[in-house]
């Protein structure tokens, strides 16, 4: 191996072995706390290990709380919100990035100002609009909601994306006898599978995490969600650390087994000979 | 190879992509933004109704009385362009790593990814277990390897807390920006690296003359969101902290949060709640001056 | 693969938007299938893996001797509880009979949310078994005076020791308050990680400092014949100079941000030999300390001689004016207040029944931190006193003016007398401004 590609792996190996360390150690701690007896948690001095081991947790996380239909919901509601984000960011994106038009810049403008308030003063008001279109308590209701705030956002990140992708591969197909929606479609988008990914991980996550409008608009505790039934394990008085961190750790397991998945799409970039020019 | 705009002849079509978006923001967001800056003209506590009714400019001048809120602009500055600048330096080292060929880069790019997937609520419940004085992790491993004989307030000593808080967010903050950029980094196409090998240019040289500008738009987009979202962000602080000991991490958007959530003050909260509008569009438009990005805009 | 993949979140989607009908009433409906059944829904303001099932529990019985009502429980994690609530009654999308925190009732009730329920109360059979005191601290919140809830459990502050650490320093439980500092003092040992005592100095720490001063203190109203409020009086200031002077040394340090979980992680963990709290923390120390490790005390002679237990509130139940089906809602939370269901749900959750004759039950005369609530709030010598809690504004004071200034205080940055000044101040004005506005009505 030369000294270049030594240097190359010792650099990788510095930046990359303190950050999953780092990443790591708050986690195996959940693990650990998840693992644990209750009574166990907060007996000094503390073991790094459980024992004995228990999944007596895991179980309280996912009967008790009722786990298994919160789950359902939150991938329903989740799933319907990304798939409107994505598509209606990249539509958002694309115009934004690749023309110019009156009112653009005022438009990116109060894109990013719906970014400025926070989201609690902006509850009552939304609550009533819900109300008046007749959708509070319906699962509708908190997919648009979640449209509503995760859409500014990603558009913004999306137009970053399809900036970074030359132009001229585009207008290389239309020359070729493409439309344009034909272009975007064919060619735009297979390139943009890295920003596409991206985009869905962070909508989907909000969506997963979104605990406000759920619970407010929300009156049947069927339809319920994951964060809602996850705040049920901090309670006035009784704090239930092992399956909060039980809950917690089933509720991430999904969007991380769904990135594990999509992570290969980030690295689908450009191929070779693609561009000439 | 050129990177552009159209300048359209077909003047509908970038109206029509944006209509979608258009009409979420005028249905559900045009009239709450709205009444945020007509609440804050009003005394308005449903909890109080006997002292509501118009205000003037009475929460602006109260806001600006308070000590209290200066110190949390400054908490607020502190906070973000901490938060910012960190995440931004430490995210890209990561992206740059894990853009390169080797072996188990799909499983550490899940590891590092991982963070990111728990809300903020839960992180800082996890961080408390870790920073908690009596049964947290850290002092417990700090005291076996001898490093420490009193166990250390991370959360309650006034020199340690601001770090601490810092510290939370970061786990949560580098993966978003390891991940967009990394999602970005793929659109550089090889031939340029390649025929920089022919030019001969060192490491260095590549990330400045080739990979840095190529990023700079993702670059600049996500550190303002980025900004934006922390500026705004107050679960993992308010989980940890509380805004305490004495306001030393409590920023703009703790205070509103107090008065708007907790205690119901609506019109004060809006108050604040518009101050921190101003100061974001303020500083939207400096920064994009500043990188003169956009020139479109 | 694609086409599934696409297909599946298609169905979803489709599934998600329209699988679910219309929206339902919060409120009550009519059962369409046997029109004779009524649903009320009723909301549990704390609820959790803990307490849950004992809800579920309850009203499998109660619709089994109910047979005409169904009751449709919903569990709002406590955190959000309020907000929840706060959402709906400006909506008017309240349930029919829900638990609310004392401490809301005035605000509810300002807001118009409630129904007064003296109708129901006067001709309910067990009436009578509800020790009158709590009754009458309901209709106090009350600016009618009319009753708008009923309670079927209370709650006191308790002085959390260990016995053990006691009878370990040769000391005796602890009876005046000098007695105990003397504790704080004498079980500190730092070197070891051992501190006398646990500050709550985060969020709630303010509702709990008050109740200590006025213990402290002895002063038993909260407000002057002039309607000046007594929280800056010498006494509660040389409390808090006490207080700021053990910090840190006979404390530890974390306590300036502790809120509940923190201070009682620190007792549990036996760094900290004695908190304060209440009964509601009991379930946490049986968890980790166990049984006979832990003890309750209920009263400490003040520094003029009397002893004063400071309450603020507990949790009741309110029948909200949006429901349909008021009586059914009466019938239910009625019901929860009945001894056997009042003996079961404190038994439960380690509190102290509202129902004279739940007072000679064993569950209360065998646990000890029961036995010593019961003694002290049926003690005649000992005078029980209520926080301000039903004066509007009150929760706000606390939360964003006063418990920033009391961390201070602890930090040696702000006096103990600006401190209580200023508190005294704001709150002399809330009752001001409340009063100017029941004076009108």
């Amino acid at each position: 191996m030369s000294k270049q590609q030594w240097t190359t792996k010792l650099l990788i190996a510095l930046i990359l072995v303190p950050i999953t360390l780092f990443v790591l150690l708050p986690l195996f701690w959940a693990v650990s706390i998840s693992l644990k007896f209750e009574g166990d948690i907060s007996k000094l001095p503390i073991t790094y290990l459980p024992s004995p081991a228990t999944i007596e947790n895991y179980i309280v996380a996912w009967y008790n709380v009722g786990f298994s239909h919160y789950f359902v919901n939150s991938v329903v509601i989740s799933v319907g919100a990304v798939i409107f984000v994505v598509i209606m960011s990249i539509m958002t994106g694309y115009s934004l990035s690749r023309y110019q038009f009156k009112g653009k810049g005022i438009f990116m403008i109060v894109l990013l100002a719906t970014q400025f308030v926070p989201v609690a003063v902006l509850l009552i008001p939304l609550f009533n609009i819900f109300n008046n279109l007749n959708l509070i308590g319906s699962r509708t209701s908190i997919i648009l909601a979640n449209i509503t705030f995760q859409l500014p956002f990603n558009a913004i990140l999306m137009r970053g994306f399809i900036s970074s992708i030359p132009l001229e591969l585009e207008e290389a197909a239309m020359i070729d006898g493409c439309s344009k929606t034909e272009s975007i479609v064919r060619i735009l988008l297979p390139i943009l599978k890295p920003g596409i990914t991206t985009v869905a991980a962070f909508a989907f996550i909000g969506c997963w995490n979104e605990f406000l409008f759920s619970f407010m608009f929300l009156n049947d505790p069927k339809k319920f969600t994951l964060p809602i039934g996850l705040k049920y394990m901090q309670g006035q008085f009784d704090i239930n650390y092992g399956a909060l961190a039980a809950g917690a750790l089933i509720a991430m397991s999904v969007p991380i087994v769904l990135f594990g998945y999509l992570q290969k799409h980030l690295v689908t970039g450009l191929t070779s000979g693609a561009v000439k020019g | 190879m050129r990177k552009g705009t159209i300048v359209s002849q077909k003047a509908a079509y970038p109206y029509l992509l944006i209509t979608p978006a258009v009409l979420f923001i005028l249905l559900f967001l045009a009239y709450p933004i709205t009444r945020v800056f007509y609440l804050s003209f009003q005394h308005y506590n449903p909890s109080r109704p006997f002292m509501n009714g118009f205000a003037g400019w009475a929460n602006y001048t109260t806001l600006f009385q308070q000590k209290e809120f200066y110190e949390a602009v400054w908490v607020s500055i502190k906070w973000v362009v901490t938060e910012v600048f960190l995440q931004l330096v430490l995210g890209l080292l990561v992206a740059l790593a894990l853009n390169c060929h080797f072996k188990g880069r799909s499983i550490l790019r899940t590891i590092i990814f991982m963070p990111w997937a728990l809300s903020g609520v839960l992180t800082a419940t996890l961080w408390a277990l870790l920073y908690n004085e009596h049964m947290g992790l850290i002092n417990a491993v700090l005291r076996q390897f001898g490093l420490i004989t009193k166990n250390i307030a991370w959360t309650g000593n006034l020199n340690k807390v601001f770090g601490a808080v810092v510290v939370a967010e970061l786990w949560r903050g580098i993966p978003f920006f390891a991940i967009s950029l990394l999602a970005a980094l793929q659109n550089i196409p090889d031939e340029l690296y390649e025929s920089s090998d022919i030019d001969g240019c060192g490491r260095f040289k590549k990330f400045q003359y080739i990979t840095l500008p190529l990023l700079k738009e993702q670059i600049v987009l996500s550190s303002l969101l980025r900004f934006v979202w922390e500026f705004n962000s107050v679960d993992l602080i308010f989980s940890l902290t509380g805004g305490g000991p004495a306001g030393k991490t409590t920023t703009l958007s703790i205070l509103i949060a107090n008065q708007a959530i907790h205690t119901n003050n609506f019109g004060y909260g809006s108050a604040i709640s518009v101050i921190s509008f101003l100061f974001l569009t303020f500083f939207a438009v400096f920064y994009v001056q500043l990188t003169r990005f956009g020139k479109g805009i | 693969m694609k086409k599934m993949v696409v297909l599946f979140a298609l169905l979803a989607l489709s599934f998600g938007i329209f699988a679910q009908g219309k929206p339902e009433a919060t409120g009550s409906q009519q059962d369409v299938a046997s029109p004779q059944i009524v649903t009320i829904t009723f909301w549990d303001e704390n609820a959790g893996p803990n307490r849950t099932p004992y809800f579920d529990q309850m009203i499998a019985e109660f619709e089994a001797t109910h047979p005409t009502i169904k009751v449709n429980y919903v569990g709002l994690p406590w955190s959000d509880a309020k907000s929840k609530y706060d959402i709906a009654i400006q909506s008017k999308t309240t349930p029919d009979v829900g638990g609310i925190a004392e401490s809301w009732l005035t605000d509810f009730i300002i807001k118009g949310a409630l129904t007064p329920i003296d109708e129901y109360f006067n001709t309910w059979d067990r009436k009578d078994d509800i020790i009158s005191g709590y009754i009458d601290s309901i209709r106090n919140a009350a600016p009618d005076r009319k009753l708008y809830a009923i309670s079927n459990t209370s709650n006191i502050p308790v002085y959390w020791y260990r016995p053990d650490v006691l009878a370990e320093y040769g000391l005796d439980v602890p009876k005046s308050w000098n007695d105990f500092f003397d504790v704080i003092v004498k079980t500190t040992d730092v070197a070891n990680n051992k501190y006398g005592f646990s500050i709550r100095g985060g969020s709630g720490g303010c509702m709990q400092l008050e109740q200590m001063l006025y213990s402290y203190s002895g002063v038993t109203e909260m407000f002057d014949a002039k309607g000046n409020s007594t929280i800056n009086a010498p006494k509660h200031i040389e409390l808090v100079e006490r207080l700021a002077s053990i910090y840190g040394k006979y404390t530890p340090e974390s306590d300036i941000t502790n809120g509940y979980k923190e201070m009682v992680a620190a007792f549990d963990t036996k760094v900290a030999n004695m908190i304060v709290h209440n009964l509601g923390s009991y379930g946490e120390h049986m968890k980790t300390l166990g049984a006979g490790k832990f003890a309750a005390l209920t009263k400490l002679e003040s520094v003029i001689g009397n002893n004063v237990v400071v309450t603020n509130g507990s949790v009741v139940y309110s029948v909200f004016n949006t429901s349909k089906h008021p009586k059914e809602a009466f019938t239910f939370a009625s019901w929860l207040c009945e001894r056997d269901q009042s003996l079961f749900w404190n038994e439960s959750i380690g509190q102290l029944p509202t129902v004279r004759s739940a007072l000679d039950s064993d569950f209360v005369k065998n646990a000890q931190h029961m036995r010593s609530a019961a003694e002290t709030t049926a003690d005649p010598n000992v005078i029980i006193v209520s926080t301000p809690i039903n004066i509007p504004g009150y929760a706000d004071l606390l939360n964003n003016v006063c418990s920033r200034q009391w961390q201070e205080v602890l930090l040696g940055n702000r006096t103990a007398k600006s401190f209580l000044d200023n508190w005294a101040q704001n709150m002399t004005q809330l009752k001001k401004e409340y009063d100017a506005y029941l004076n009108k009505k």
